[in-house]
């Protein structure tokens, strides 16, 4: 996540012990061990404690204090250990792909820092805070008393059990949470932005234990791949179900997937399949297939639905651009399993890259080809006006005569809004159908048409392309 | 007596153990000049068994590079056990943003001291 | 109307951040933008200049760094155009990551105090870290994002919302 490159000098270092030096080559590294060899082809001492340890990253050697040093079994190399600080517990990870010196505990420096903060909250929002917390506990205890109670049950009874508290008491917590959330828009309306940062990062620290009880939230506040609405999140809003060990813990997870955001996201999934099937109708030319071009694909479910009959492999085909390795390898596992069933593979090309730099080609066209329909579903949202702009031109450039292209924004009056600020800490960029629709301004010859979807919290451009 | 440098728009005047900072500090390497001095300072103090005083109030403005020296010489003195004290302007909001984070610094027996006045 | 952007070309020396600092100062002032909206882009304009003044390749064909700093209805935009050293594809990926890393967290303070953990753990430099890049975030009160055009120039832009608007 550093601007600086990865060095690829091998990371070296000494281990101490009974005052010998005893040098090593770093080949690895999880969070809090270093994977080693020792360069003299033997270990200095095994399952022991040395005095101390020094690496050196650029120039001087720094120590790392006492570590223990544990040989690798089973290995064919008898030199190979793993070396573990455990006198100042260390980011081993970090030493080894990034040459930082960070503590594990670096953290705690900054607890007198993070306490500063809480004099900036406002009293009527801390005494929220408060009552909000507590009013959770309760609830917390009363259905971790039914969880406990099940434990001993037979599962299948349990899980009837279960379906009726979800159903009577859960849904009764699901409108009380409603309510909190509808106090908590109103006293933060008039916030300025600076405002609503302080309050959201004091609000999530009071509040996140119960994040962590539901399987959304805390991936949304996670976000192990470092960006919100991974196909793992897309995927628990798609199949909004209830998910977690708990009964807490599921209506924690399903409350958040209930919102008009979220239902959003379904309804233009289904939008989508209707659009391209519409698409395919007005096709510029029947005599081959409709080119569709998905940028930041995601897990691609609307394709998996576009296929229900073998004939329909013959009449798409598909370009699937996304930055994330792993969205892209989901959506081909599943659009090939998609082709399996059908018995008619499905044709698909898997692009990674970033939108971002993927303008950087000189001709874009050889590149990516051209489409018949070109849509990008929640990724505008996370583009500054300079940079929508240039990509619409681009993907415009990408598109056939005839062609149309469908681009999706998260529009200002979104209600899921502040909900997704401070409980997901999920920021967006909103917009208004005239900045939304500026965007195409220099699209030579499009006509344009702004629409949104049911819960009118998602917003589309749909521009065409004049034909030749 | 005190001794005052300058390099582009940032003097560093420098009297007894204290450090004043003024202009602004926008230099491609303000590390270059700056941190031979916060060096140099913070070994006569120590000797002297004094704290090194830096004082930011009046400093217009900083780039984000300058607080490299700043964090060395906090650094040296966390791990060489010396005395030091940052002032800075806690009515302004860049300093108050730039100057609190390096609270992470202080020692509860104040012999590293962040202080917004 | 006067006019509501202000483009400037300037030469990749460590001289031109600071005009063009000034340059906006006054466009931003005659725009009654408000004073710590001013000096947050003050700040966020030298970040982005002196990142372009050291980071820029201009040994092709552009030779300038352009900036443009533009006042809409809520916010400002400030650009900064420099080229990049074609496929250097790497430095770009990372600019990437970074940039979506700092603008996950609804507060950037979260960022901030990330980034301060590295930084503060030793000696390394403040460019290395991104440090800069955060601060735009979380002293600048701005939104970072960029692109690069097909001419490998890098367009960073930074969008500062006017107190008031959300
Ligand atoms: C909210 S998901 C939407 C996925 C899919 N379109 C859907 O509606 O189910 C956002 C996706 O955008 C991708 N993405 C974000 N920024 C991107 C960029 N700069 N270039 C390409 N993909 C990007 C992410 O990797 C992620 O898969």
């Amino acid at each position: 996540m550093s601007i600086s490159e990865v060095p690829k000098a091998p990371l070296r270092g000494e281990v101490i012990h009974e005052g010998r030096r005893h040098p090593f080559e770093v080949l690895g590294a999880r969070r809090s061990a270093l994977e080693v060899r020792f360069t003299n082809g033997t270990l200095p001492v095994d399952r022991m404690e040395v005095e101390g340890a020094e690496v050196t990253l650029i120039a001087d050697p720094i120590a790392i204090g006492r570590c223990r040093v544990e040989g690798h079994r089973g290995v064919g190399d008898v030199a190979m250990a793993h070396i573990i600080p455990t006198e100042t517990p260390l980011r081993c990870d970090d030493l080894y792909k990034r040459r930082l010196v960070v503590r594990l505990d670096q953290g705690f420096d900054q607890t007198a820092l993070l306490q500063r903060r809480k004099a900036e909250i406002r009293p009527e929002f801390r005494a929220y805070t408060a009552d909000l917390v507590y009013d959770l506990a309760i609830y917390r205890q009363l259905f971790d008393e039914i969880d406990a109670s099940l434990a001993n049950e037979k599962p299948e009874t349990a899980a009837l059990v279960r379906d009726s508290v979800r159903a009577k008491q859960g849904r009764a917590f699901l409108r009380f949470f409603d309510e909190r959330l509808a106090q908590l828009e109103t006293m933060v309306a008039g916030f300025t932005r600076a405002e609503h940062e302080r309050h959201g990062f004091y609000f999530r620290r009071n509040v996140w234990g119960n994040i962590l009880t539901s399987a959304f939230l805390a991936r949304t506040n996670i976000r192990p791949r470092g960006y919100a609405g991974d196909s793992m999140m897309m995927q628990q809003l798609y199949d909004n179900s209830y998910q977690g060990d708990s009964l807490f813990g599921q209506l924690m997870h399903k409350h958040p997937i209930e919102t008009a955001a979220a239902q959003a996201v379904r309804n233009r999934r289904k939008l989508l399949v209707d659009l391209i099937e519409a698409a395919y109708r007005d096709r510029p030319d029947p005599s081959r297939a409709l080119r569709i071009l998905s940028v930041a694909c995601g897990p691609a479910w609307e394709v998996r639905d576009l296929f229900t009959r073998a004939e329909d492999a013959a009449r798409f085909s598909c370009t699937l651009l996304d930055q994330d390795e792993e969205a892209l390898g989901e959506a081909e596992h599943h659009i090939h399993l998609v082709g399996t069933r059908l018995e008619a593979p499905v044709q698909a090309k898997y692009l990674r890259d970033s939108v971002r730099t993927m303008l950087m080609s000189k001709d874009i066209v050889a590149q990516f080809g051209k489409h018949d329909f070109i849509y990008s579903m929640g990724l505008f949202d996370y583009l500054t006006a300079p940079v929508a702009r240039s990509v619409l031109t681009r993907l415009y450039e990408l598109l056939e005569p005839g062609g149309r292209m469908v681009i999706g924004n998260f529009h200002v009056e979104n209600p899921t809004r502040t909900y997704m600020e401070y409980w997901m800490d999920w920021v967006l960029l909103y917009r208004h159908e005239d900045d939304f629709q500026a965007l195409g301004r220099e699209l030579p010859g499009a006509t344009f048409e702004i629409y949104r979807e049911e819960t009118r919290s998602q917003m589309f451009l749909d521009v065409r392309k004049p034909r030749g | 007596m005190s001794e005052t440098f300058q390099h582009g728009e940032l003097k560093l005047e420098v009297k007894d153990t204290t450090v004043t900072l003024t202009g602004r500090s926008t230099a491609r390497d303000p590390g270059n000049f700056i941190g031979p001095i916060l060096t140099n300072l913070y070994k006569q103090a120590s000797a002297a068994g004094k704290a090194m005083i830096l004082d930011f109030r009046k400093l217009d403005y900083m780039n984000s590079s300058t607080i490299t020296p700043v964090i060395r010489l906090l650094h040296e003195a966390k791990k060489s056990g010396g005395k030091v004290t940052i002032t800075y302007d806690g009515k302004s909001r860049w300093q108050d943003l730039s100057f609190s984070a390096l609270t992470i610094f202080a020692t509860e027996d104040k012999r590293i001291e962040i202080r917004g006045e | 109307m006067t006019n509501r952007t202000l483009s400037l070309d300037v030469d990749p020396v460590w001289e031109s951040i600071d005009r063009v600092r000034r340059e906006n100062e006054v466009f931003l002032r005659t725009h009654q933008i408000p004073q710590p909206s001013i000096e947050a882009l003050s700040m966020v304009t030298c970040e982005l200049m002196e990142n372009a003044v050291k980071y820029g390749f201009f040994e092709g064909d552009v030779k300038t760094i352009q900036s443009r700093c533009s006042v809409e209805s809520d916010s400002v935009v400030l650009e900064v155009r420099s080229p990049v050293k074609p496929g250097d594809d790497a430095a770009m990926a990372r600019l990437d990551h970074m940039i979506q890393w700092i603008r996950g967290y609804q507060d950037p303070f979260q960022a901030y105090l990330m980034r301060l953990r590295e930084v503060s753990s030793q000696a390394m430099g403040t460019s290395e870290s991104g440090l800069g890049l955060v601060r735009i975030a979380y002293e600048g009160q701005s939104v970072l994002d960029f692109f690069v055009d097909s001419g490998s120039v890098l367009n960073i832009s930074a969008l500062h919302a006017v107190e008031g608007a959300r």
